[in-house]
């Protein structure tokens, strides 16, 4: 019994040792002095916000996603990717602020932000016109660049009233790709399929959300008019040439015109704020298909 | 002094320069005497240190991880080294009685349908649901194990290695179909959940495993001289008095306990509790009474140092601890299995 006893008045003193730690909270820094803010960005979206709302020059540190543009992307230190980001690096960037997207979060990761000081601004990110705009918003609030928000805002409905109206809607699916084996197509749902709909088209992988493989048969009955690469993989495939030897691909409308599009990534799926300059790049590809 | 005192205490002051070695590493630049005087004001209260981050970065990022990096490595290896004895089996790990794959599914679970649905960022008093659900899967998942092997009073030990392939396989199956249906960010959280971080460490989690390792170190290391009967054979074992149908539910519950804390805050990371015990069994022989507390402070040291090259080898970033434990720990093993004739002491 003297060991239960034991046991029992170790995890008591654990426990009291852990609340009282529990109970102390680090004040937030004071910034009574104004100075730039010091940024941190963990997503290639909300880096390109702040670098369009000009605040380029507050970024110390970024992620691994943040691919545009070159200028910032080559001198600023990279932190990992979200999912497997160390609260340490981000600290030693000494930041002020840190813009995150909600999705693959790590709640430890803001706690541990937090103790230290930093304020972290999670961005639930939608994939839509709405949803990007939104984004633009909440960063320009904390960054206070309202003027350059609705400029970046109007430009991308500008970019949106001049994509035109196709005789049809063009059938067109995304392939997300790393090399010829193992190819993934996007569903209901996907930023690259809320695109293609912007762009005046139709997004023919529908009957499933998020990304998925797709059998050969399922791809010659779907049947797409033009396929939709990121740049670096239609390149790692071996261009159009090689696509055309994937016995499925071969089958299907764009296969037979050769319709293969690659686009940069981030450009395409981001929804950052180039997401009109994005929807018109594709409407003006669909335009070459068919018999515009 | 035995060869056992003095190989304990060597570990112990190997364990004692590390942790402020530890503490002085890191993405961000401070000296030891700054990490120093930070603990000590923290500690005696009186001197409230001037920069808050410097603070944070020591009290409530470095010292959490590198006690929890301790007592994980710690608690996976005394419970390897006790898996081990119990099935008499030099490959027996924490995936033999379903620990790993049964908590790899309830994350697979959490990572990629709660997501939405329940929130993975939804917390139960700081801890994350992710850690919650990971403990409980593997708990039952042993707790299914153990119930497939018993027979009648008895728990065959064998059946409990056939139940554990089985119960691994079908869990695997359950992963394999989970990742299917995973986005591409999902996808990328399990394999990092797969290969194991101490990134999230907290004075919560740094808690709730000094719990869970006190519990199985102050059952498991009396356990030296059952282990040692053991060896001989179950029937043996019994005819020298051990009870080892005792024997047995206490170590599958306290290993279970303390790997199951281990993987629910810190991933999956793999081969500590073969690689630690075996090693140890190389230099030093068999006899458990060394090999326990040994291991323990050897499994410590081992995701120490580990954990130390994994958050300073690539500044900022960080890499996966599962690499470097393999890394470490997998040459290691093979150098003394090719010398072994050369190293066995007795």
């Amino acid at each position: 019994m003297n060991r239960f006893l034991v046991c029992f008045l170790f995890v008591i003193s654990i426990l009291l040792a852990c609340n009282s730690q529990a109970d102390k909270h680090v004040d937030e820094l004071e910034s009574t002095e104004v100075q730039p803010l010091r940024i941190v960005s963990l997503a290639g979206a909300l880096t390109e916000t702040v670098y369009s709302l000009g605040k380029a020059d507050q970024l110390v540190g970024i992620d691994i996603t943040s691919t545009y543009p070159d200028s910032i992307t080559a001198s600023l230190p990279k932190l990992g990717h979200i999912s497997s980001i160390n609260s340490e690096g981000v600290l030693s960037m000494r930041p002020d602020i840190v813009f995150v997207l909600k999705k693959g979060l790590r709640q430890e990761l803001v706690q541990q932000l937090k103790a230290a000081g930093v304020t972290v601004k999670v961005i639930d990110q939608e994939f839509s016109i709405n949803g990007t705009k939104q984004l633009i918003d909440t960063i320009a609030e904390t960054l206070q660049a309202k003027a350059a928000a609705d400029s970046l805002k109007a430009k991308i409905d500008a970019d949106l009233a001049k994509v035109e109206a196709l005789s049809s809607a063009k059938r067109a699916l995304f392939i997300y790709a790393r090399g010829a084996g193992n190819m993934s197509v996007g569903g209901k749902g996907t930023a690259v399929a809320q695109l293609i709909q912007l762009a005046g088209g139709v997004n023919v992988a529908n009957d499933f959300e998020a990304y998925k493989p797709l059998t050969a048969e399922a791809m010659v009955k779907a049947d797409p008019e033009m396929i939709l690469f990121f740049q670096s993989a239609l390149q790692s495939m071996g261009g159009p040439k090689a696509l055309n030897q994937i016995p499925a691909i071969a089958q299907t409308k764009a296969g037979a015109n050769e319709s293969f599009v690659g686009m940069d990534g981030l450009f395409m799926a981001g929804f950052g704020p180039r997401v009109g300059e994005a929807a018109l790049a594709l409407n003006q590809q669909f335009k070459t298909v068919g018999n515009e | 002094m035995s060869k056992r005192n003095l190989l304990l205490t060597f570990l112990f002051l190997a364990v004692l320069i590390s942790l402020p070695a530890s503490l002085a590493m890191g993405a961000f630049d401070l000296s030891f005497l700054e990490a120093a005087q930070i603990i000590w004001s923290k500690l005696s209260g009186f001197t409230d240190f001037q920069d808050q981050r410097l603070a944070a970065v020591i009290w409530q990022i470095r010292l959490p991880r590198v006690l929890l990096s301790l007592m994980v490595g710690a608690s996976l290896a005394i419970s390897g080294a006790a898996l081990q004895g119990l099935f008499r089996n030099p490959l027996a790990d924490p995936s033999i009685i379903g620990i790993s794959m049964g908590a790899a599914l309830s994350a697979a679970v959490v990572i990629v349908l709660a997501d939405g649905v329940l929130a993975a960022n939804y917390s139960m008093g700081g801890i994350s649901f992710l850690a919650v659900a990971t403990f409980f899967g593997a708990l039952i998942t042993t707790f299914l194990i153990f119930r497939i092997a018993k027979e009648g009073k008895q728990v065959n030990v064998m059946n409990m290695l056939l139940a554990g392939i089985a119960i691994n396989a079908i869990a695997a199956a359950g992963v394999g179909l989970l990742t299917f249906l995973a986005d591409n960010e999902e996808l990328r959280t399990l394999t990092f959940w797969t290969l194991g971080s101490l990134g999230g460490a907290t004075w919560l989690s740094v808690g709730v495993l000094a719990i869970s390792t006190f519990f199985s170190l102050y059952f498991l290391l009396p356990l030296f001289k059952s282990f040692n009967a053991l060896a001989l054979g179950e029937q043996e074992a019994a005819y020298m008095g051990v009870n080892t149908e005792k024997l047995k539910l206490k170590v599958i519950i306290f290993s279970a306990l303390a790997i199951g804390t281990g993987v629910a805050f810190c991933g999956m990371i793999s081969f500590v509790g073969l690689v630690v015990p075996h090693i140890i069994r190389l230099i030093f022989g068999g006899d458990y009474r060394i090999l326990l507390p040994t291991s323990a402070l050897g499994g410590g040291l081992l995701l120490c140092w580990a954990d130390n090259l994994a958050r300073t080898a690539v500044i900022p970033a960080e890499l996966p601890i599962g690499i470097l434990t393999a890394l470490f720990g997998a040459p290691v093993f093979l150098y003394l299995i090719l010398n072994r004739k050369k190293l066995q002491v007795k």
